[in-house]
Parts: structure tokens; C-alpha cells; sequence
């Protein structure tokens, strides 16, 4: 049975039936066959983001005049992105925004998982309700929120003023206009979590739980000593995933704010849109978005390595 | 003894009130925002701006429903044609994905390529799906601008390709995997080609994680809103993403309308 489940892997040595004479008929003789079968897909990814890459990069050095015509080479790009009180204030705006949400949707999606984690019919109709919210489009979800924290006609206020609460302009001053952004996304995105967070847990081995039973460990003993160092890996993965998705976030700002008010919430996928289609300043986003792939980098490693490390130290 | 038990039993049984209670209410906030735009979209424009709102409309209209297909919107184009251009856009890019991915997947599961020591090229694919792509905007933009593709299907059709792909090839090399190499064995041993192989005795067993695939790729495809943004800005060519986003102009929302498409494209 072992060898059996070792022949689903790559390694097609280890084939217990084929012979030596059936291995060079299959393997060698067409060996070619399987670089064919990748090669498409090669090309295709290679074209679509290491040519756009590297084309950014140039891009990136050229300068642009206001027809969006490419006019001669500059470095001064880095220069005005890395001197631009615009592009720090967003750089500040994503990466706070980022923090929030991800923290917050991580929570959530971890006690959501725990709540639903157990077997039944009841709870499996539940699972399929709690990660509706990820299937819409994010754009028809900003115009839903768009509507309903509207400061005039909204339900928000309306539900607000009914039971007797002040009333909020939810989108009107910068503190309100940035939480309600964070609020759409942890609507939309804690399902995402909860679901990965849900299939670790349903993955995670039995016996450890059972001798912690034998050993009259507390519910929240449990939890903390045994299920969270064991879902670290799931957990990385999680984290890494939503961290990518809300440093690009772009739907919820442009349907729900346009950056506003004044530019309380303008990320940086928001003002890289704005210079590149309404002034033509490619280069210029060009660079700005360099310096974000190269902090997105740096983020994911630092991220992956550090919690590697805890868990390695934590030695469960 | 008995009394420990029936103290442990009504705690437990607290416990499962106080869970379901709970749950019940994050489904609450789950399902109320989408209950509140359905129910938008059937409201006549004089109760949408009431100042007493209603949990359910008073007078149901199907106006907005019928208004975008016969194209007579008061901003934008027609639904229709949205959605139409969704479709194609999805679909092909779809099938193109999974016909190029599965290959490659296949290469992948079965065979040990010199380029792919310790799944070091599977890593380096998998690598393309994390680029955030945001960063490869503004070159795409101005690739297809030279291309002259801008503003067609073709450009979303390559774009979405090439970001489904590597998401394509590493599901159906995990569901490639759990299919044992015998049976392909077999029937090569009995005269078939190794492709003939895979397109009759694979791809069939490989069929549940074919159509996970599938339905991953077309929702991914069908909510994508930046590069639709960037890369199509005439009403025919838009995808449902931006076309629903006509709909708001800069003075006014037209709200009817705009929850009625959204509640379609759902």
C-alpha cells in the first residue's frame, strides 16, 4: 500500500511493476513529450509577468509627457516617487489599512472556524452561509455598502437613528471614511480566512486532543498549547494570501470613497490608477508601484520566516 | 455523581444555546447586505429616498430589471451586453486555462523533468500567481497599446489566462496525483499513446477537480474589476465589473438600476 501511494509522486523509479525494458520504452523514448506538455504554459506566464516586469522596469526610467508619449530617459522618477508627500501618505494609508484588516479577519476567521468546526448537518448549511460574502464580486459588494452607509438614505443611519443613536456620516470625514473601507473588506474577506483556517482545523490530527483529554487539559488549554501551534503552517498561509490581496485593494476605494475625502483614503492601487489613466504618468507609476512589489516582498518573507522561526522554537 | 453529570449536561448544553445564538447573528450580518440590495433593486424610486425605510418593499416594480435590457438606461449601455462580454471573456480564457494548465499540470504530476529538481519550477509558477498584479498594470497597458489590443476581448482573455494559469496547473497537479499511474500503464501496454492515455483514462477520472477548477477560474474572472478598468474603456467591450460601474456617475447613482445589475451579475 506505501509503495502504491509513492507512485502518485513524481518519481516514476520507484514504479514497482516497471521493469527496466518498459521504463525506457515509456519514459526515454519520448522524452521530449513532457517539456512539450509545459511548454505552453511556460511561455504563456512567462510572457504575462516576467516581459511586464521586466518592461515595468524600463518604463520606469522614462520619462512621459503629458500625452502620455514616452520623451527620453530619466531616473527622476525614483526621485519624485521617493520625495512625493502623495505616494507616502498612501504607502501609509495601505499598509495601515493592510495591518487592520488582516489582523482582524485573522481573529475572526479563527473564531468562526472554532465555532463551526464541529460535524453536523446544521453546521455544514452554516459553512455554506458563512463564505457567501467572498463569492461577490468586491465591486457589487462596495455598492452595496455604498448604499446602505449612505449619510441621507442609508439603512446604517436609519437603524442608528431608530434606536436611538446619533447619526454617523460613515463616508463624510476621513477617520469614518477609512473604517468604513476596513469594515466592507473584513465583511467581505474574514470568510477567506475562516474557510483556509477551516480546512486546517478539519486536517489536523486526533491524538494529540485525545491525550490532552486523558490529561484533563481546559478547553482554552487546548486551544492555545495544541490547535494554534498546529495550525501555524495553515495559518501562514492564510496570512500571506490576505496580506497580498489588501495591499492591491482597488474595487472597495473606487467604488465607495474615490480616495476621498480629500485623500483619507486613497491606497496605493488607487493613486497608481489615478496618475497612469488621468495624467498619463507611466513612468511615474511605474516606479511607485516598483517600490510597492519590492516592500510586498520584503513584507511575505519577513512574515514567513519569522513565524517559521517561532514555530521551530516553539517545538511542538 | 448524578448531580455533577446534570450540571456538566445543562453548562454543555448553555455552551451549544450560546453558539448557536451567536452564529446565527454573524449569518445575519452575513446575509443582510445582500438581502438589502435584492430588495433595492424592486423598489419604485419614490420609496428608495423615503425617509422611513422598509425592511421589505411596499410596492414591488420590476422597472430597473427590464430598463437595462431593452438599453434604455439613463447613463451607460446596456446590461445585456455586460454580461455578454463577461461570458466570452470568461469562458474562452477559461478553457484555454484548463486545456494549456492540465498539460502542464499532467508534465508536472507524472514525469521527472530535469527543469523541476525538488519542484523548484512548480514553486517558480506558483511564484507568478503571488505577484500582486497591480505592479504589471501600467506595462500591460502600454503592451496591449502597442499591440493595439487595447479596448478587445482578446486582451482580458490573454490577461486573465495568465494569471489563472498557475492557480490551474497546481490544482490539477494535486488532483493529477491521487490518480495511480496504473491505470494509464495499462493501457499503454494494451497499444495506446501516452496522450491517448491521458485523454481517455485521466482527464474522465480527473473530471470533479476539472470542474472545481473551472468554477474557480470563471469566479475569478468574472469579479475581476482593475485590469477590466485599465485595460477596456468603450461601453461595448466592458465586462460586468466595469460596466456596473458606469452606472455611477459623478453627480448622481442611479440606485435602482445599479442594484438591479449588481443583483444580476450575482
Amino acid at each position: 500500500m506505501s509503495t502504491q501511494r509513492e507512485v502518485g509522486k513524481t518519481d516514476p523509479n520507484q514504479h514497482p511493476r516497471m521493469t527496466k525494458k518498459t521504463k525506457k520504452s515509456i519514459f526515454k523514448h519520448k522524452h521530449m513529450l513532457p517539456y512539450w506538455l509545459i511548454l505552453p504554459t511556460l511561455l504563456l506566464i512567462g510572457l504575462l509577468t516576467i516581459v511586464p516586469l521586466g518592461y515595468s522596469i524600463y518604463v520606469s526610467f522614462q520619462d512621459f509627457d503629458t500625452f502620455g508619449n514616452p520623451a527620453g530617459f530619466t531616473g527622476s522618477n525614483y526621485a519624485d516617487v521617493l520625495t512625493s508627500g502623495t505616494y507616502w501618505n498612501s504607502m501609509g494609508i495601505t499598509f495601515a489599512y493592510t495591518f487592520g484588516v488582516v489582523a482582524i479577519e485573522m481573529f475572526l476567521g479563527l473564531v468562526l472556524a472554532l465555532l463551526v468546526s464541529k460535524d453536523s448537518k446544521v453546521m455544514g448549511y452554516l459553512r455554506w452561509v458563512l463564505i457567501i460574502p467572498m463569492m461577490v464580486s468586491p465591486l457589487v459588494v462596495g455598492i452595496i455598502f455604498r448604499l446602505m452607509l449612505n449619510a441621507d438614505m442609508g439603512i446604517a443611519n436609519y437603524m442608528l437613528s431608530a434606536i436611538g443613536l446619533p447619526e454617523i456620516n460613515f463616508l463624510g470625514t476621513s477617520l469614518n471614511a477609512f473604517l468604513s473601507i476596513m469594515l466592507v473588506d473584513i465583511w467581505q474577506w474574514t470568510p477567506m480566512c475562516f474557510l483556509i483556517i477551516l480546512a486546517g482545523l478539519q486536517s489536523l490530527p486526533q491524538d494529540p486532543y485525545e491525550a490532552a483529554r486523558l490529561d484533563g487539559a481546559s478547553k482554552l488549554q487546548v486551544l492555545r498549547d495544541i490547535t494554534l501551534p498546529l495550525l501555524k503552517p495553515i495559518i501562514v498561509v492564510a496570512l500571506v494570501i490576505r496580506t497580498m490581496d489588501a495591499l492591491r485593494m482597488f474595487d472597495q476605494v473606487f467604488v465607495l470613497t474615490q480616495g476621498g475625502p480629500g485623500r483619507a483614503t486613497e491606497v496605493i492601487s488607487f493613486l497608481m490608477y489615478r496618475v497612469a489613466m488621468r495624467f498619463s504618468d507611466f513612468g511615474y507609476a511605474a516606479a511607485g508601484l516598483f517600490i510597492l512589489l519590492v516592500f510586498t516582498i520584503l513584507l511575505s518573507y519577513i512574515m514567513v520566516r519569522t513565524l517559521n522561526r517561532n514555530q521551530k522554537e516553539g517545538g511542538v | 455523581m448524578e448531580n455533577a453529570k446534570t450540571g456538566m449536561k445543562a453548562k454543555r448544553l448553555r455552551g451549544e444555546i450560546i453558539r448557536y445564538i451567536t452564529l446565527f447573528g454573524i449569518c445575519l450580518i452575513v446575509l443582510f447586505p445582500i438581502y438589502w440590495m435584492i430588495i433595492t433593486s424592486f423598489k419604485p424610486a419614490g420609496e428608495l429616498f423615503a425617509s422611513d425605510q422598509t425592511f421589505f418593499p411596499q410596492n414591488f416594480t420590476l422597472q430597473y430589471y427590464i430598463d437595462p435590457i431593452d438599453g434604455v438606461v439613463s447613463s451607460g449601455s446596456p446590461f445585456i451586453g455586460f454580461f455578454l462580454n463577461s461570458m466570452i471573456v470568461a469562458s474562452v480564457s477559461m478553457i484555454i486555462c484548463l486545456v494549456i494548465g492540465s498539460l502542464a499540470a499532467y508534465s508536472l504530476a507524472r514525469f521527472e523533468l530535469r527543469i523541476n529538481k525538488n519542484d523548484r519550477l512548480s514553486f517558480a509558477i506558483l511564484t507568478a500567481r503571488m505577484l500582486p498584479p497591480i505592479v504589471v498594470i501600467v506595462p500591460m497597458y502600454l503592451i496591449m497599446q502597442s499591440l493595439g489590443l487595447l479596448n478587445t476581448h482578446w486582451a482580458m482573455i490573454i490577461v486573465y489566462t495568465g494569471f489563472n494559469l498557475p492557480f490551474v496547473v497546481w490544482m490539477m497537479k494535486a488532483f493529477f496525483q491521487e490518480i495511480p499511474p496504473d491505470l494509464e500503464e495499462s493501457a499503454m501496454v494494451d497499444g495506446d499513446s501516452r496522450m491517448k492515455a491521458f485523454y481517455k483514462i485521466v482527464l474522465p477520472l480527473a473530471a470533479p477537480g476539472l470542474v472545481a477548477t473551472s468554477i474557480f477560474t470563471l469566479i475569478l474572472t468574472w469579479n475581476e474589476f482593475l485590469f477590466a478598468m485599465f485595460l477596456l474603456n468603450s461601453a461595448d467591450m466592458m465586462t460586468l465589473p466595469p460596466g456596473i460601474a458606469t452606472y455611477i456617475t459623478q453627480y448622481e447613482t442611479n440606485w435602482g438600476e445599479l442594484t438591479a445589475a449588481a443583483t444580476l451579475a450575482v
